[in-house]
């Protein structure tokens, strides 16, 4: 079971990182469907924190030694989502970065064609 | 028919004029040097002979290049293009030959082959056991003997041009462009080529790159077939 100081701390830890990511929305550093997973995370860990006695219960059921060890599988799979996200993301952003290119390229070389085509 | 020869390079102004020299000989050919964003003299000489170009202003990796010579053989309405290396790797002489069975409606889609005649280059035996285990993986999964999946020298119909401007891998693109290609029906056909030694530089693949090189293209020609099934019974 959690320690009444150590849920103190959490829950503060916790909720500061809640205000973080809701400003960091607000001020449009973050768009907020890309956030979705995070604030998912973090208030699934402020539940836990307040209410751990169900958590500690349904780690027992689920063969789990300590009820700690549950957490941190819990937040590894989410991290693990969140990583995964970030990975389309990332390859979205690129596939897109490509195709921009080519377009200016295969635009830039007709201009080009065109303008000496003219010129002759 | 109008013909487009694509020629990727990167970093490649050690052999692009021997390639450029031996191009120029060649009547009723169209080509275009995709310059990758090379960091060399390759834009600088392609400008010197007056060839056609285009300069990318960074590097896409040689999927995304020759995409783009792709791109610009469909927008220009080429019917047949040939994609060729510019390491002098390809002799431009058998360019007739490889698209003979696209002018005459026998395939979509031509690769030039070293291992029919095993005549020229082989290439290093390590890649050579590459070679064969990836012509294994495609004749399991496609029923389709292909003896050189990784050459570079190809020739893609009007309708392959099409397709590629849409869907074409990004890095290591030769053998699963074939998986994708013949996922959706298209008519591949080989044919026998010689090829040299390139003459500068080294390959775009070094002996420690091969692991990673077998292991993604492998998992892209099995995911290719799942992948496309999955959407093609949906689709239907």
């Amino acid at each position: 079971m959690l320690n009444f100081k150590l849920q103190i701390f959490l829950f503060l830890l916790l909720t500061g990182n809640l205000f973080y990511l809701i400003r960091l929305v607000k001020q449009e550093y973050l768009d907020l469907k890309d956030t979705i997973l995070w604030f998912f995370g973090i208030f699934s860990l402020i539940l836990a924190t307040i209410f751990p006695v169900p958590f500690f219960y349904l780690s027992t059921l689920l063969g789990f030694e300590k009820t700690i060890n549950m957490f941190f599988l819990i937040s590894i799979f989410i991290l693990f989502f969140i990583i995964l996200r970030q990975t389309i993301s990332i390859s979205r952003a690129l596939r897109n970065n490509r195709i921009l290119l080519q377009e200016l390229v295969l635009l830039k070389k007709e201009y080009m064609d065109d303008k000496s085509k003219m010129i002759n | 028919m109008k013909k487009l020869i694509i020629i990727p390079a990167y970093n490649e102004s050690k052999n692009i004029e021997y390639i450029i020299h031996k191009l120029k000989k060649k009547a009723g050919y169209d080509f275009i040097i995709i310059n990758d964003g090379s960091t060399d003299e390759t834009s600088l000489l392609c400008k010197k002979y007056n060839i056609n170009l285009i300069d990318l202003p960074e590097n896409l990796g040689i999927g995304g290049a020759v995409q783009t010579g792709y791109k610009y053989a469909y927008n220009n309405n080429y019917d047949v293009a040939i994609q060729l290396d510019a390491d002098g790797q390809h002799d431009p002489d058998f360019l007739d030959l490889i698209i003979k069975p696209i002018e005459e409606g026998e395939a979509d889609y031509v690769i030039g082959s070293r291992f029919i005649n095993f005549s020229g280059y082989q290439s290093s035996r390590l890649r050579r056991i590459g070679i064969v285990f990836l012509s294994l993986l495609i004749r399991i999964i496609y029923r389709k003997r292909i003896t050189d999946p990784t050459s570079g020298f190809r020739a893609a119909s009007k309708k392959t041009i099409k397709s590629f401007c849409v869907n074409y891998p990004i890095d290591y693109p030769e053998p699963e462009s074939i998986a994708y290609l013949l996922h959706h029906g298209y008519k591949i056909k080989e044919i026998p080529v010689r090829m040299e030694k390139r003459i500068a530089g080294n390959s775009s693949i070094t002996f420690f790159q091969c692991i990673y090189y077998m292991a993604k293209v492998s998992l892209a020609i099995i995911i290719k077939s799942t992948n496309y099934r999955t959407i093609s019974k949906g689709d239907s």
